[in-house]
């Protein structure tokens, strides 16, 4: 499903329009109003009776783009993950998603300086040889939902293939990825796909693509050579949970060979607090906000723990009971849980990092040259952040 | 150049108390002093007060003096809202339903939303959203036993425009409740985790409130009201979070088994995202030593374990 036609302006800053990718994007959107304007033009006036997700801005990024991943509070166990924010924001409508609440600005935002970023990227990566990084381009955005983001994507995976030390993961709820399959990604490139049951896709992931064209459209990524990832996040309590969340695990393993899964995440539904009554607003109809949540060590709401331990533990040892079952985590969860539903945790998020290098290094021989160490994660450090 | 309001010194007689077209809001307790102003408006009739009805109940004779300030006929209504509005909120913020009767003024005089928030809303202290007028205008629907309890309990605006989810019908079913004077923050928590389940299990008000046994239990005599508020709380919180409740009732029956001298206590994260218990002694006397010494026998120590593992 194409959703440029979802948008109604595109402003292109006239820095943006000097670079090479800018027309080719721009050429994706024939029938959009098309208005250039000065870099440091404040247009929020013009579009405030707007949704940004309808308006699309095309400008140069200030600043760096390569950055770790916020994740949350030190009660929970992040994983260091890595993002490349080229995309901000996404033309979908999920009703619980946070973007539409976290960002704070008047269009979805497309950088265009790709050779910058690339530049950017390379010479973080290279401060740290020895460590294996996991990059994505899905955190503030769809990777692939946006022809932008498609042309990101496509360079960046050749650009990938020829870094030894990275995985590029691209994550989405589309299905569109005919133009990457015959890329020369050298195997370093993860295709991953948002999953919820189906139900809860048609109750709550508006205008994404439905499950079985995910597994579908995964299923030919991994016939292309591409590593694959799954993100059963955020896991939604309904009633009837259990069916829903068994039958799609059976639907995932029947479509794609566990093998070639790369890693899988776990997270449930949790949101800053403020934003309970934003989703009300917006999806008047959603059940979501009004589950039985409490107030997690962070301050966002999240389920409460005895309603989310049987959910996890479900999930986890549905998705364990095959041979070689794929790296299985856990996304911004305390470590009672991952003691809980695993019976280990990691020693610290750098430690997690490090344990899905090795995982890496071991299920996918020849992806990783050295046999990771754990010094290398230990002394590591976010790609905005400058060494000590 | 649109006609301005005047100084003018005016008479009692001269004042039309039967014209209320701007007595938009509650009368308070202020008695009118002579040294007030009031605001009025020239018409065919005499002299319409726009703000300043607290005169009319001063018991002054026909032939009193008193300053106003007059604004012509044919001023424009929103010039006069202004001059009302400004006047008021320098005394005291608008409560919520005020505010909502002077919208409801300016759309049955054809005023647009446009003119409103240009003209009003700053003074209102509002940012420009048109949804917000129509969120407004939906208070002056809420029954007068609700209306009396917000105002009483300085209310937020965020529970007075919460509470218009609820239809006229489940407004009053809340009556009930109001009348055990809870404080506000028990009656917001009570009637959104209300909402909340209606919408989670798609039940009506009518429905829930029967399963709750809402009637009863508020309006049972032999219950103390404060007895009467936890109880309902209690039962709302239970329905709302079920699994936590179930969970916090095993919990607390692990804690009653463990027979903890009275100068201890344990506590736990009420949450259940820790799994971790804090035990805490009161020491005072060799006594309390003594107890504190005593308590750790096995036994005690095997329940406290359990304890731990319940949570």
């Amino acid at each position: 499903m194409n959703h440029n036609n979802r948008f109604q302006r595109v402003y292109i800053t006239e820095s943006a329009l000097q670079d090479s990718v800018t027309g080719d994007i721009l050429s994706k959107f024939p029938s959009q109003i098309q208005r250039i304007i000065p870099d440091d033009y404040n247009f929020t006036a013009d579009v405030c009776d707007l949704d940004p997700k309808t308006v699309l801005l095309l400008a140069r990024s200030q600043g760096d783009i390569v950055k770790g991943c916020p994740g949350t509070d030190k009660s929970y166990l992040c994983c260091n993950y890595q993002v490349i924010n080229q995309t901000q924001n996404c033309p979908m409508h999920c009703s619980y998603c946070i973007l539409q609440f976290y960002l704070n600005q008047p269009a979805t935002v497309l950088y265009t300086n790709y050779d910058e970023i690339f530049t950017e990227l390379k010479s973080k990566i290279e401060r740290q040889p020895k460590r294996f990084f996991r990059i994505g381009t899905g955190e503030l955005g769809d990777s692939l939902a946006i022809d932008g983001s498609v042309l990101f994507a496509k360079q960046a995976i050749r650009v990938f293939a020829e870094i030894p030390n990275a995985l590029l993961e691209l994550k989405s709820k589309t299905t569109d990825i005919e133009d990457l399959l015959h890329l020369e990604h050298n195997g370093h490139t993860v295709l991953a796909w948002s999953l919820n049951p189906q139900e809860i896709i048609h109750q709550n992931e508006f205008t994404t693509a439905q499950l079985i064209p995910r597994l579908a459209a995964a299923q030919k990524a991994a016939e292309a050579g591409y590593l694959l990832a799954f993100h059963f996040d955020p896991i939604l309590f309904y009633p009837n949970w259990e069916k829903l969340y068994s039958e799609l695990i059976d639907e995932l393993y029947r479509h794609i060979d566990p093998e070639r899964i790369a890693w899988i995440s776990l997270g449930s539904l949790r949101f800053p607090p403020s934003m309970k009554e934003k989703i009300i607003e917006r999806y008047p109809n959603t059940t979501i906000p009004y589950s039985e949540m409490v107030r997690g060590m962070d301050g966002k709401l999240r389920y409460a723990r005895p309603l989310r331990l049987p959910m996890y533990k479900l999930i986890y040892q549905k998705l364990t009971a095959v041979p070689n079952p794929p790296f299985i985590y856990f996304c911004m969860e305390s470590r009672l849980i991952w003691k809980e539903v695993f019976g280990k945790e990691p020693e610290s998020n750098s430690h997690l990092d490090f344990m899905f290098a090795e995982s890496l290094y071991r299920r996918f021989p020849g992806l990783i040259s050295e046999k990771p160490q754990r010094i290398h994660y230990n002394e590591g450090f976010s790609l905005d952040a400058l060494p000590e | 150049m649109k006609p301005a309001a005047k100084p003018a010194v005016l008479t009692v007689d001269q004042i039309d108390k039967s014209d209320h077209h701007y007595d938009l809001f509650l009368s308070d307790s202020d008695e009118y002093h002579f040294t007030d102003t009031i605001i009025v408006q020239k018409t065919v009739r005499g002299y319409r007060i726009v703000d300043g009805f607290e005169i009319i109940n001063a018991g002054l004779p026909d032939h009193y003096q008193f300053p106003a300030v007059c604004f012509p006929e044919n001023a424009a209504l929103l010039t006069i809202l202004r001059t009302l509005v400004e006047t008021r909120v320098k005394k005291c913020p608008l409560f919520p339903i005020e505010t909502a009767r002077v919208f409801q003024m300016t759309r049955d005089n054809g005023i647009s939303d446009i003119d409103l928030m240009e003209i009003l809303f700053p003074v209102l202290g509002l940012k420009a959203d048109t949804m917000l007028i129509d969120r407004y205008l939906q208070l002056l629907f809420l029954t007068k036993p609700i209306v009396t309890y917000l105002i009483k309990k300085n209310a937020s605006v965020k529970t007075w425009l919460f509470i218009t989810k609820f239809t006229r019908d489940d407004q009053s079913d809340l009556h009930d409740l109001i009348r055990l004077r809870p404080t506000l923050s028990v009656f917001e928590e009570i009637v959104s985790s209300l909402y909340e389940i209606q919408k989670r299990e798609s039940l009506t008000q009518k429905e829930l409130l029967t399963q709750l046994q809402w009637t009863t239990l508020l309006t049972d005599e032999n219950l103390e009201p404060k007895e009467r508020i936890r109880q309902i709380r209690n039962a709302v919180f239970k329905r709302q979070f079920p699994l936590l409740s179930v969970h916090k009732d095993n919990v607390e029956a692990a804690l009653r088994r463990i027979s903890l001298p009275e100068n201890a206590g344990i506590h736990y994260d009420d949450t259940f995202e820790k799994k971790e218990l804090q035990l805490h002694w009161r020491l005072n006397t060799e006594t309390d030593i003594d107890k504190m010494r005593n308590f750790y026998t096995d036994e005690a120590i095997r329940k406290i374990h359990l304890l731990l593992d319940t949570l």
